[in-house]
């Protein structure tokens, strides 16, 4: 305790920046290393994603599962915190209950599953539904969170959880009457140029 | 006797006073064993805790091992391994057309007999690697095809397949886990049972060298 | 421990009968006081010890006379006040006379009785402790299982159960069997529900826990076949159920009803056997 005041406390540790990467770049986030392929619009219907009267901005990664265990694909939607198209936020930190979150599966000769392997490298796609006459945006930028194996003050159980930062309270917090306010740690921000598919 | 009692307040006050009850002096030998005998009953005491078993433990699974055609049981339910092939495709054949699934890598195909003492029970299945990897049934081939969507019911003996997506440098020394499905939180103490198809490199590279392009199940 | 005592001068050695660990024994040695000439009376009025109150009535009961031999549970007093009457060496009157308070020792228990106590004490408390972890244990399990309350029908009886009146019409074996399943019977059963209330309509979507169940205790899943589109209170509807049941047992088997699909999954709580 003593050290903790004379050190000026323990919640003021500087933030560090995350990574700012881009095409191609390959982030390890714990559970998995994530290899960032490409961001297209395109119709749906490819590869069984989708249907094809409706457009989807599509993130397209390698992910391989380096956990020992197998997860499903939908682990990216938590792994990837958040995804601003042009910085219009398309998938939040904290989503609210209205959206439904983006699709994630995994694709494999035409087909679209939900499993990642352990040490098997995947393809995974992360499909976000455009509005009818919506513009496809220029760019996304995708937060990527981090995992840790974690171990329960509690009960001392072990178990992968993403890693998260305490944040200071906003004052919506603070209405709800909440004491702690925590965030998804974010270790890398990877820019990618969206690319234009037509039928 | 009485008489005397009442004198004794009179005594004459030289009477040597009767002290307290004598303490006798403990020589200092014992007092350092019995400091030392307390203290590594203290330390005996904390080291039985480390004895104590965590969540962790309690929660992993209690497992009974064996061969293929042995018959394992447990106190839940029983289970023999009756095959174990290699194939490229599953074809499941349904009563209105089939489905195709082809593996990413090779999917190993194991034919498990299971029966239950008591009650009716689901049991799913997956796959222990040699370093320890645990791998879930592959979603790919159709979950009715599969033996964790039937019914294990007592007094009989039930068979059929569960599918699993393996790289091929994975198959060796890789074991069959079948067990009831987890629950949410976990329960202390619940049976499964290792099934080892004895895989060994050799072999492991024969049967995956000589994997079927289409295994047909039906569904 | 007293057989060293230095303060014991061999004159107060115990006496030839010695009692055992647990009953009084030797007494104390006493200081030498003067027995002849008697002491002088205390002068009136000298005492600090507050002369006891001689009360009205009868008259304050006294020890007799001679005293009768102390029992070993009786103590020589450390300290007691001369009675001031005219004799001064009469006994002082005693209220109650064991309840002394007892300065006297006791001989101590012998080493293999004591470690022996202390060993039962462990063990008792060890005991007490598990005996309350395990029952705290079995406490919290059955507050999220609760046991199995079985309630036995007879045949045609109807029975309420979780918002609804139960009855058993019938249990048939189906005529066509599954040639390639030998062991086994397939038995078609037929139960009818009535809803007590509005609560009681949801069996016709959220299904009850139906299952066959023989002597034995084994059981076999009914599944359910044809079940009413809709409930409504009083009115009752039909559900009817296929068992795969071993062939020697289907004249055995009874249908098992617990209220929900969950509950009968881990059977807990109420539910109902019909018997047949």
């Amino acid at each position: 305790m003593g050290v903790g005041a004379a050190f000026g406390g323990l919640e003021d540790a500087p933030k560090e920046k995350p990574e700012q990467l881009g095409k191609g770049a390959e982030v390890d986030q714990g559970r998995m290393t994530t290899l960032f392929e490409d961001a297209v619009v395109r119709p749906g219907g490819k590869d069984g994603l989708g249907i094809s009267d409706k457009r989807y901005l599509q993130i397209t990664m390698k992910v391989t599962n380096t956990s020992e265990a197998t997860f499903i694909a939908e682990m990216m939607n938590s792994a990837l915190v958040a995804v601003r198209a042009d910085g219009k936020p398309i998938k939040e930190a904290r989503p609210s209950a209205t959206t439904l979150g983006p699709r994630v599966v995994t694709i494999s000769g035409g087909h679209t599953y939900g499993q990642l392997h352990p040490g098997v490298p995947a393809t995974v796609v992360m499909a976000f539904e455009l509005q009818a006459g919506q513009q496809a945006p220029k760019r996304v930028e995708i937060d990527a969170g981090t995992y840790e194996w974690h171990e329960s003050f509690t009960y001392r159980t072990h178990y992968w959880e993403r890693v998260e930062e305490q944040e200071p309270l906003t004052a919506e917090d603070r209405k709800k009457g909440a004491t702690a306010s925590y965030t998804p740690k974010i270790i890398a921000q990877v820019d990618l140029p969206v690319r234009v598919e037509e039928v | 006797m009485g008489a005397s009692r009442s004198l004794v307040p009179d005594a004459p006050p030289t009477a040597p006073a009767r002290p307290e009850p004598p303490r006798r002096r403990v020589p200092l030998w014992r007092r350092t064993v019995s400091a030392v005998v307390g203290l590594a009953l203290v330390c005996a005491a904390v080291y039985v805790q480390t004895y104590v078993l965590t969540v962790d433990q309690r929660r992993a699974p209690l497992t009974v091992s064996g061969g293929m055609h042995q018959e394992l049981r447990t106190s839940h339910f029983s289970a023999r391994l009756e095959r174990v092939e290699f194939a490229r495709s599953v074809r499941v054949k349904k009563q209105y057309g089939t489905e195709e699934a082809t593996a990413d890598q090779v999917f190993l195909i194991a034919k498990v007999g299971l029966t239950s003492p008591r009650r009716p029970l689901r049991i799913t299945a997956h796959v222990i690697t040699a370093d320890g990897l645990r791998f879930e049934p592959t979603d790919r081939v159709d979950a009715g095809a599969t033996l964790g969507d039937k019914w294990i019911q007592p007094a009989w003996w039930r068979s059929g397949f569960y599918f699993f997506d393996l790289p091929v440098d994975k198959v060796a020394g890789a074991r069959v886990v079948v067990a009831e499905p987890a629950t949410l939180f976990g329960t202390d103490y619940m049976p499964e049972i290792a099934l080892d198809p004895g895989l060994d490199q050799a072999k492991a590279r024969q049967l995956t060298d000589a994997a079927k392009d289409v295994y047909e199940v039906s569904g | 421990m007293s057989d060293q005592n230095p303060d014991d001068t061999g004159v107060w050695s115990p006496p030839a009968a010695e009692p055992s660990w647990f009953t009084p024994s030797k007494r104390l040695p006493r200081p030498d006081a003067r027995v002849w000439p008697p002491p002088e009376p205390e002068p009136r009025g000298s005492s600090t010890v507050p002369i006891p109150v001689i009360q009205d009535g009868p008259a304050p009961r006294r020890q007799p006379w001679p005293p009768p031999a102390p029992s070993p549970a009786a103590v020589p007093a450390p300290f007691e006040a001369p009675y001031p009457g005219p004799s001064p060496s009469a006994p002082v009157a005693q209220a109650s006379p064991p309840a002394q308070p007892s300065r006297r020792r006791r001989r101590p228990m012998p080493k293999a009785v004591k470690i022996g106590v202390q060993l039962a004490g462990a063990v008792g408390l060890t005991a007490a402790f598990l005996a309350i972890r395990g029952y705290d244990a079995l406490n919290r399990f059955e507050k999220s299982v609760p046991p199995a309350r079985v309630q036995q029908v007879s045949p045609g009886q109807e029975v309420p159960l979780a918002d609804a009146k139960w009855r058993l019409l019938g249990i048939a074996v189906v005529p066509d069997q599954r040639p390639d399943l030998p062991d086994r019977t397939m038995i078609q059963i037929d139960v009818q529900a009535t809803a007590l209330n509005a609560e009681g309509t949801r069996y016709s979507y959220s299904l009850p826990g139906f299952y066959m169940a023989d002597k034995a205790g084994r059981t076999w899943t009914a599944e359910p076949r044809k079940v009413p589109d809709e409930l409504s209170p009083g009115v009752p509807g039909r559900f009817t159920l296929l068992s795969a049941v071993p062939k020697e047992l289907v004249d055995q088997v009874e249908l098992m009803l617990w209220p929900s699909l969950y509950a009968g999954e881990r059977e807990a709580g109420p539910a109902l056997r019909f018997g047949r």
